[in-house]
């Protein structure tokens, strides 16, 4: 339960899986009700692109 | 949220899931008196049960007087405080240590036991208490979900902006000050580990409290103690304001409620009273090995897995029925309770008692769907 058949392995399995998920969301806040969206900087889409590369890159760095 | 899915799943669940949250609400109260009493214990020498008092009472005043009014603009001027005087402990501290190089250096050279701390993930195998496969499946697939989109502290607050748009920008806002959270909040703790190393052994609670009185001058560390308890306040005055108003909306009015009944008296009162159990549940926190941050997340990993499945079954699958949802609620936090039994980590608990929920909402949902549905 604790998942000790991982132990040993590599953490970029992880990195990978938390990178699939982060682009997840961005594909769903990109592809959802987009006719309907504010325009210009008030479409809060645009502000979650920055957000979810900066979570990206942590774990890539660290 | 007992009240939306009430509407959703019907009123045993509502009225389930307003006893359990407010249950919770009171357990998690506990951990944050816990961690005001053990800063004032150390650094003023103030008695633990006095400062707890004086930190319910002045919490209990403004949150039972003013409402989630008083709780947001509170909050706002706490944020500010606390997030600059994180910040400043954060440079101070690297300052001490010879900056970000000289912190590097100093865990290379500590050994192995160190060699994961400047990793966000961490290998199974490693001795730690976060495995990169908890902090992806527990904390990152349910309980973060389960906190922002579930948590009632969080929705009552993001439901009173003033417009959908204010909301998701709240949400977005707060996204980005968790990206700051690193360098205010965990850069300090690892700075401890060199600082004040001796502490770090005995309690991990301590940590931040001590280091403020180590680095800072006087002055400077009055306006860090003042956003250690904003930090502290802050959370007690949301928890304390959201068991309010599930007590008075989803259990006293539904069940005892007239028309001389006065919700707001009834809200305050709940309000105080919550606060006082609060207060009465701290001498459980000392029951963690690890301190307050995992008293505070194993009671979210008890009943955050199932309540997440209810929140998403009822929004995003039209088939999801009231018996699948009570037997989620039931099964899945009986789930937790046996695994947390088992000694599994908890990070994990909220995983498997996640899995352990859809399985539930599923088979239940489809073996006893909703007289409607079935027409």
């Amino acid at each position: 339960m604790n998942f000790e058949w991982l132990a040993g392995t590599d953490t970029i399995i992880g990195t990978w899986l938390h990178t699939m998920v982060y682009v997840a969301l961005l594909v769903w806040v990109f592809t959802r009700r987009r006719a309907e969206d504010e325009r210009g900087w008030r479409d809060l889409r645009l502000w979650v692109v920055p957000l979810v590369t900066a979570q990206i890159l942590l774990y890539w760095i660290f | 949220m007992p009240e939306f899915l009430g509407t959703r799943f019907g009123p045993v669940v509502r009225t389930l899931l307003a006893i359990v949250w407010c249950v919770f609400l009171a357990a998690l109260l506990s951990t944050f008196f816990e961690a005001s009493a053990k800063m004032f214990e150390d650094v003023l020498g103030w008695n633990r049960w006095v400062t707890i008092s004086v930190v319910a009472v002045l919490v209990g005043v403004y949150t039972a007087g003013g409402g989630l009014g008083a709780v947001v603009v509170t909050d706002v001027i706490q944020c500010v405080v606390l997030f600059i005087g994180g910040m400043i402990l954060a440079f101070v501290g690297l300052a001490e240590v010879g900056g970000i190089d000289g912190l590097m250096a100093k865990i290379d050279a500590s050994g192995p036991d160190l060699a994961h701390h400047l990793d966000l993930l961490i290998p199974i195998g490693a001795d730690t208490d976060f495995p990169w496969t908890g902090v992806l499946l527990g904390l990152g697939l349910v309980l973060s979900p389960a906190y922002w989109l579930g948590n009632q502290a969080i929705v009552q607050r993001t439901l009173g902006a003033k417009s959908e748009w204010d909301a998701k920008a709240s949400m977005l806002f707060g996204a980005f000050l968790k990206t700051i959270v690193p360098i205010a909040f965990v850069l300090p703790g690892l700075l401890g580990l060199f600082l004040i190393s001796d502490v770090v052994d005995q309690d991990l609670d301590k940590v931040y409290p001590l280091l403020i009185e180590k680095l800072l001058p006087v002055g400077v560390r009055g306006i860090l103690y003042a956003a250690f308890l904003a930090a502290l306040m802050s959370s007690v005055d949301s928890y304390a304001n959201s068991a309010a108003t599930i007590f008075t909306r989803d259990i006293y009015l539904r069940f005892f409620g007239n028309e001389k009944t006065n919700p707001l008296l009834v809200g305050r009162v709940t309000c105080i009273v919550t606060i006082l159990l609060g207060v009465v549940l701290v001498p459980l926190v000392d029951n963690f090995e690890k301190g307050i941050f995992e008293a505070f997340q194993s009671y979210l990993a008890f009943f955050q897995g199932p309540t997440l499945v209810l929140l998403l079954a009822g929004v995003l699958w039209r088939r999801a029925s009231a018996v699948g949802a009570l037997t989620t609620l039931l099964g899945g936090i009986a789930v937790s309770a046996t695994l947390t039994s088992l000694k599994v980590h908890f990070l994990h608990v909220a995983f498997w008692s996640f899995a352990a929920s859809v399985v539930l909402m599923v088979s239940a949902s489809l073996l006893r769907p909703d007289v409607e549905v079935a027409k």
